[in-house]
């Protein structure tokens, strides 16, 4: 892919200040069900990192906070010095890409050009620009020729590049992305890492899929119970299996099947 | 890759000769002049109609097979809708105690009337796969923006449809998935309807929820933005061109139905 993303940002007050910033976040659907149990974590900016864990630890729930969807029930998320709140929600989001886990959830236009013109239309943009933001979206995501491609009838990877198609014509500063690597081939899955290795700026990564997250990110945090029980970078975090094991993100099974081969 | 609708070609196909907002504005008005009409009185307007339906079908270059095939689809329950007033009748009857004999018990109009209802609404049903298949959904709403509809109801349309194409892909995934722990046949689908589709209701709720944050996500604050509508000028020539070649076929099928 190519990867031509577009720097300047019309949020000039988050401009060079894009760190992500945690501070004893606490979030619960309803009383007995807490999924987030005083939450630590700062991500400094353009820093790529890793936010691993086993299923229900609570990774999603995090990153809707990172744009203002879900807001603190306790502790303060903040984004480039900012905390998020509603008073500011309009910057944020403009700030923060979210990429959803299914595009089906993401896509809700018929045309793939509707959907990337959504979010610029949204903040007020001229039609002329939002076309500009359109095509260079489009253009780094390899969809040129889509515009007018209906997203029912697009493959499950090319909903998946229109996904982030439609974050990157808000050119993001922070990008955070909830299990981009599911069900797509390896090819995609090459192409998606390098894609995020290319994205200029912060990137908050939630997967499973350990491998390719780690391919493309500079730190590991794992997500354990609602809480970050480890934070550091890729080598040190990923070479402590007891750690992996405990939290259920192991990934060292793999290399015993390797071994297998070999 | 999920299936794809006939009412929603990709837009790459064939494309029609005029520009969506006239043709939109024709078939709309065509359809009340259909659906208006008073009396099956005489049948040749009916005939009249479908000559121009054909034709704006034509014009339009809506593929012909897919339009009959819907059609052929739909015309059972047209016509289960359309015998429900002399059927209804009947049941009265039945209530009250009379046993119908034959004809003389029900008056031959209601049978003229239903017959008029299933013709008119076939007419209709015709036009509006016509018009869908030549223009596409997403053709049509950008015809309804120009001719100045709220963006508010042209928005609700098109999530509409792609709320029915996400809706359509999970019930054929459950269909399979249902298929392949079972025999197959009808009688295991129908006794798996009832639970599909409340299956399918519980998952449409939890996506629009997450349809909803995705849109928050992206700014969204209850204020749909669209792309600007069409210039009036151009619209005004598309239409005075236009008229030129319906409007006096249309005047005299609406002389013939009066």
């Amino acid at each position: 892919m190519t990867n031509s993303f577009p720097t300047d940002h019309p949020a000039s007050d988050i401009i060079g200040q894009t760190s992500v910033s945690v501070n004893g976040l606490s979030f619960a659907y309803s009383e007995d069900r807490a999924v987030l149990r005083g939450v630590n974590l700062h991500v400094q900016a353009g820093r790529k990192v890793a936010l691993l864990g086993s299923s229900g630890a609570g990774k999603s729930t995090l990153l809707l906070h990172m744009n203002g969807i879900h807001l603190p029930q306790q502790g303060r998320v903040t984004i480039g010095g900012h905390g998020v709140s509603t008073e500011n929600l309009s910057h944020i989001r403009q700030a923060v890409g979210l990429v959803f886990q299914d595009p089906d959830d993401q896509l809700f236009h018929l045309t793939v050009e509707e959907d990337v013109a959504f979010g610029p239309r949204n903040f007020g943009l001229a039609e002329v620009a939002v076309r500009e933001r359109v095509r260079e979206a489009l253009e780094a995501m390899q969809l040129v020729g889509f515009e007018q491609r209906l997203n029912q009838q697009l493959s499950f990877g090319e909903r998946r590049r229109v996904s982030l198609a439609t974050v990157f014509s808000m050119r993001p500063k922070v990008l955070a992305l909830d299990e981009p690597f599911a069900n797509l081939d390896p090819h995609m899955v090459r192409s998606l890492m390098e894609t995020i290795r290319c994205f200029p700026g912060t990137v908050l990564l939630a997967s499973q899929d350990i491998l390719p997250a780690l391919g493309c990110c500079q730190e590991i945090a794992i997500l354990h119970q609602g809480q970050i029980v480890a934070h550091g970078p890729v080598k040190e975090i990923a070479m402590d299996r007891e750690l992996l094991q405990r939290c259920g993100v192991d990934f060292w099974y793999l290399a015993d099947v390797l071994d297998k081969l070999r | 890759m999920s299936a794809s609708s006939e009412l929603s070609p990709s837009a790459d196909t064939r494309q029609p000769l005029l520009s969506p907002t006239p043709v939109t504005l024709l078939a709309v008005l065509l359809t009340l002049a259909i659906v208006g009409m008073e009396q099956l009185g005489e049948l040749r307007a009916f005939g009249l109609y479908g000559l121009l339906i054909l034709a704006a079908a034509l014009i339009w270059r809506a593929p012909l097979w897919p339009i009959i095939r819907r059609i052929l689809q739909l015309s059972p329950a047209l016509l289960l809708l359309s015998l429900g007033l002399p059927l209804s009748r009947l049941l009265d009857l039945w209530i009250a105690g009379l046993s119908p004999d034959g004809t003389s018990l029900l008056a031959a109009s209601y049978w003229v009337d239903a017959l008029s209802l299933f013709i008119r609404s076939l007419c209709a049903l015709a036009l509006l796969v016509s018009i869908t298949q030549a223009l596409g959904w997403q053709g049509i709403l950008n015809a309804l923006r120009g001719l100045g509809m709220p963006l508010a109801v042209t928005a609700v349309l098109e999530h509409m449809e792609r709320y029915r194409a996400l809706v359509t892909d999970e019930w054929q995934r459950t269909n399979l998935a249902r298929d392949s722990r079972s025999p197959g046949g009808m009688r295991f689908a129908l006794a798996s309807y009832a639970g599909q589709t409340g299956l399918i209701f519980a998952r449409s709720w939890d996506r629009s929820e997450r349809i909803h944050q995705a849109m928050l996500s992206r700014g969204y604050s209850l204020v749909p933005h669209s792309v600007p509508r069409r210039s009036a000028w151009r619209l005004l020539g598309n239409m005075a061109g236009l008229a030129q070649l319906w409007l006096p076929a249309v005047a005299l099928a609406i002389r013939v139905a009066l």
